[in-house]
């Protein structure tokens, strides 16, 4: 490839990688490989609306009142480090639950207990918090609790 | 496209200060950092596959594995030998990219490591986007002439080398241009839905406490900026002012060496604020920009703050410098 084809042909790849890196931004993920739109930190959660799920009882020892699962981190598996992973698997317990699948509602709770080094029982709570006064201090604007798990 | 034509003319042409690479390419000394930034390049790779090995483990006892269309191939060996095989060959073509940067084998092994690399991970459904930089500027790499000192005697290869070590600086930069865009995007978006945007002085510690919830983390320098705010905000405000006009210092190379030492400064503050390490970033930013070959002879402080994007302008509007 000659020097003026060389030019040519880079200016072709910069065009066409920030086009296409641009409309990534509407895929999953904001990425369609090999381009990415580089949407990242870019949004500030406000609210958020979650599920998630109070611990009752952890092993042997029951918890009273419930806790949060994020305040006892100590206890989730290497394997599902971030809360993100285990706030999927509540998000498929759910579903299981509202779409009334046994099947799914069984793997779910399987799939959560996994999560924890220790059985657990618990409730499942739908929730609205500002992450800032949650991180903070826990405050909650609403929750309800949707059904109990026990062990 | 009038309009962006207008931009890239106003914006980048009549304000650069980049020389022809006709005449960089006359400069031994250009080429020869040139050079030994393409080698440094490739010897990153191996930092960067070598990943694999510490994640060995995870490897084997998985078996959520999705093969993408470049590893079809797997489907003919047992997956432990198919695991044994990829493995060896990325950090096979990892060296061989290392020690043979100067021919076209080396290059097309250095690429050649790094699709295999992004493939496999790609198939355990995880994430590569943080070593998008090197798949492409090792995809430029595969046009590059042999770098022997006889094949660089030729005009024509020192043109093409210096070029196309420019296109990869040119994708590192835009990849940070768009992010910084991205970020002005939303911005507008969020304020105009009336919500709280990453530009408004509570929004990095928002974005940082809903981070932290999520991750289970707690970084060292979290709790400053959570109950001082303002820290937050204008290190936000100062990264997104990096990241958009990012693209502009491909064409001010005076300033290549400040803004890969701010960017630099960027990915280590997010690693003890977020604990998100870019650590591929790192090493491109080092070869790429901390070690620009074409930044010119050292300027005043004072000349340099002119020369800054945008706040360059101002200054020289006000005649404050």
């Amino acid at each position: 490839m000659t020097y003026q084809m060389t030019r040519t042909f880079l200016l072709f790849l910069l065009i066409v990688y920030a086009i296409l890196g641009f409309l990534s931004r509407f895929s999953r993920g904001h990425e369609l490989y090999p381009f990415f739109s580089w949407k990242l930190f870019d949004t500030v959660p406000n609210v958020r609306n979650e599920f998630l799920i109070k611990i009752t009882s952890l092993g042997e020892k029951i918890i009273s009142p419930p806790v949060y699962y994020l305040d006892r981190k100590e206890f989730i598996s290497p394997f599902s480090s971030s809360a993100s992973l285990v706030q999927r698997k509540i998000n498929a317990l759910v579903r299981a639950y509202r779409n009334k699948n046994a099947q799914d509602f069984e793997q779910g709770k399987r799939a959560i207990e996994n999560s924890f080094t220790l059985p657990i029982s618990y409730d499942v709570v739908e929730t609205r918090f500002i992450p800032l006064e949650f991180l903070k201090n826990r405050s909650i604007i609403r929750e309800t609790t949707l059904f109990s798990v026990t062990q | 496209m009038k309009i962006i034509q207008h931009i890239v003319n106003r914006w980048l042409i009549r304000e650069s200060s980049l020389p022809k690479v006709e005449s960089l390419a006359e400069n031994n000394e250009v080429i020869t950092t040139v050079v030994s930034n393409i080698g440094l390049i490739s010897f990153s790779i191996i930092l960067i596959v070598l990943e694999i090995a510490s994640m060995w483990d995870r490897f084997i006892s998985r078996t959520d594995f999705y093969p993408v269309p470049f590893l079809f191939w797997s489907k003919y060996l047992a997956y432990p030998q198919f695991l044994e095989l990829i493995t060896a060959c990325i950090l096979l073509f990892a060296l061989i990219g290392a020690m043979l940067y100067r021919s076209r084998l080396g290059h097309l092994c250095s690429f050649l490591a790094l699709a295999l690399y992004q493939s496999m991970i790609l198939s355990f459904g995880g994430s590569v986007h943080q070593t998008y930089p090197f798949l492409y500027a090792t995809f430029l790499f595969l046009f590059l002439p042999d770098l022997s000192h006889t094949s660089l005697s030729n005009t024509e290869n020192r043109k093409k080398t210096i070029l196309l070590f420019i296109g990869a600086q040119a994708f590192l930069l835009l990849f940070y241009t768009m992010s910084g865009v991205e970020k002005i995007i939303e911005a507008v978006f969020q304020t105009m839905r009336g919500e709280i945007s990453i530009l408004h002085p509570t929004g990095m510690s928002m974005l940082l406490s809903d981070w932290s919830i999520f991750t289970l983390k707690e970084p060292m320098f979290i709790h400053y900026i959570l109950n001082f705010p303002l820290i937050g905000w204008l290190g936000m405000i100062a990264v997104v002012y990096l990241e958009t006009f990012a693209i502009t210092i491909l064409f001010k190379p005076e300033l290549q060496k400040i803004w890969g030492a701010c960017l630099l400064l960027f990915h280590v503050s997010t690693i003890y604020s977020m604990n998100v390490a870019f650590f591929p970033f790192l090493l491109l930013i080092n070869a790429l920009l901390l070690s620009s070959p074409f930044t010119l002879s050292s300027k005043s402080n004072k000349l340099l703050l002119t020369r800054l994007p945008l706040i360059g302008k101002i200054f020289r509007l006000l005649h404050i410098l």
